[in-house]
């Protein structure tokens, strides 16, 4: 039986629990920050962005369609096919609360 | 550092890098630029019979020229929206979007204004008159595309051109209907789209190239 998420307690300013666990990871963290400036990205562009192998940012990339934060867009080409990865307008609202929250825990922690 | 701090300023770097992406419009603009500094230029000659096309009287030679123009122009302008340089990186960022569709609307406003001439210098039949109307009105059209891209990316060279093209529109208004507004024109151009658009297009290649006083 898995262990149980501990809860906070009913003093705790803030509930870890609340941060999206679809953003949070160092390369889905780059993925997103750097689509919240410059949305679309080519597939290429992003891979040498965040430093990652093609099949590890695709891994990435598909959980973070699956949860409708980002699109990919094949564009037709002169040569092989662009792959566009678009920032959504859930994508974006969830990229501004993972801030939030991130900047209560930091808050929170300062105070404790 | 924990761990958390290092992924925050991970995320915060490449969002920084998005936003400082270089502008990706050069090549566009030097072209745009060159053509028109060569027709106005062209057309200076044309007035002043300095080129004169054998068997061919001047109305027919400036609307061959200008035909020639829009047909090279577009052509060249096509094939280079084909290889835009996506693979530079930032084509999605904020500035970048503003530069294809303030220059996409500077565009159609600047189509809209010579139909509208080439229909009134029909009904006029004053082709020179009418047409010597629309280079200041073009040239505002350069210096609000060039202010908005400038200011929106901070772009010192763009702003300048900007500025430059407003002084150039009111320049040209001062000399409508004289062969030297041509003269004006085709400089104009050059300084205010060729020049900018080719810093723009070495600074994509280079970012680290400060062209922003």
């Amino acid at each position: 039986m898995p262990p149980e998420k501990p809860t906070p307690p009913d003093d705790s300013p803030f509930d870890h629990s609340s941060i999206d666990d679809v953003i949070h990871g160092r390369l889905r963290l780059g993925v997103m920050g750097y689509l919240s400036t410059a949305s679309p990205a080519l597939f290429t562009e992003l891979r040498d962005k965040v430093g990652a192998t093609d099949g590890n940012l695709a891994a990435h990339l598909k959980k973070l369609e699956a949860a409708g934060y980002v699109f990919v867009e094949k564009r037709p080409s002169t040569g092989r096919p662009q792959t566009f990865i678009h920032l959504t307008k859930p994508g974006r609202a969830a990229w501004l609360e993972w801030l939030h929250r991130v900047q209560s825990l930091i808050e929170a922690t300062g105070k404790g | 550092m924990n761990k958390l701090e290092q992924d925050i300023q991970f995320a915060a770097r490449l969002a920084r890098s998005g936003q400082e992406a270089p502008l990706l419009g050069g090549r566009m603009l030097a072209w745009w630029g060159g053509m028109v500094a060569l027709a106005y230029g062209l057309h200076y000659l044309l007035i002043t019979g300095r080129l004169e096309p054998p068997g061919l009287p001047l109305g027919p030679a400036i609307g061959i020229l200008w035909l020639a123009f829009v047909v090279i122009a577009s052509v060249g302008y096509w094939l280079l929206i084909r290889r835009y340089p996506y693979h530079q990186g930032g084509s999605g960022s904020a500035a970048n979007r503003a530069d294809r569709a303030i220059w996409g609307s500077a565009g159609l406003a600047i189509g809209w204004i010579m139909v509208g001439a080439l229909v009134r210098s029909l009904l006029d039949g004053r082709p020179d008159q009418v047409f010597a109307w629309t280079v200041p009105m073009v040239f505002a059209i350069y210096a609000t595309a060039q202010l908005a891209v400038g200011w929106l990316s901070n772009s010192g060279v763009l702003q300048a051109a900007g500025l430059l093209a407003g002084a150039v529109a009111m320049v040209c208004w001062l000399l409508a209907g004289q062969s030297m507004q041509f003269v004006v024109a085709s400089a104009g151009a050059a300084l205010t789209l060729l020049l900018p658009g080719v810093l723009l297009w070495r600074r994509e290649t280079d970012p680290g190239r400060d062209d922003a006083p």
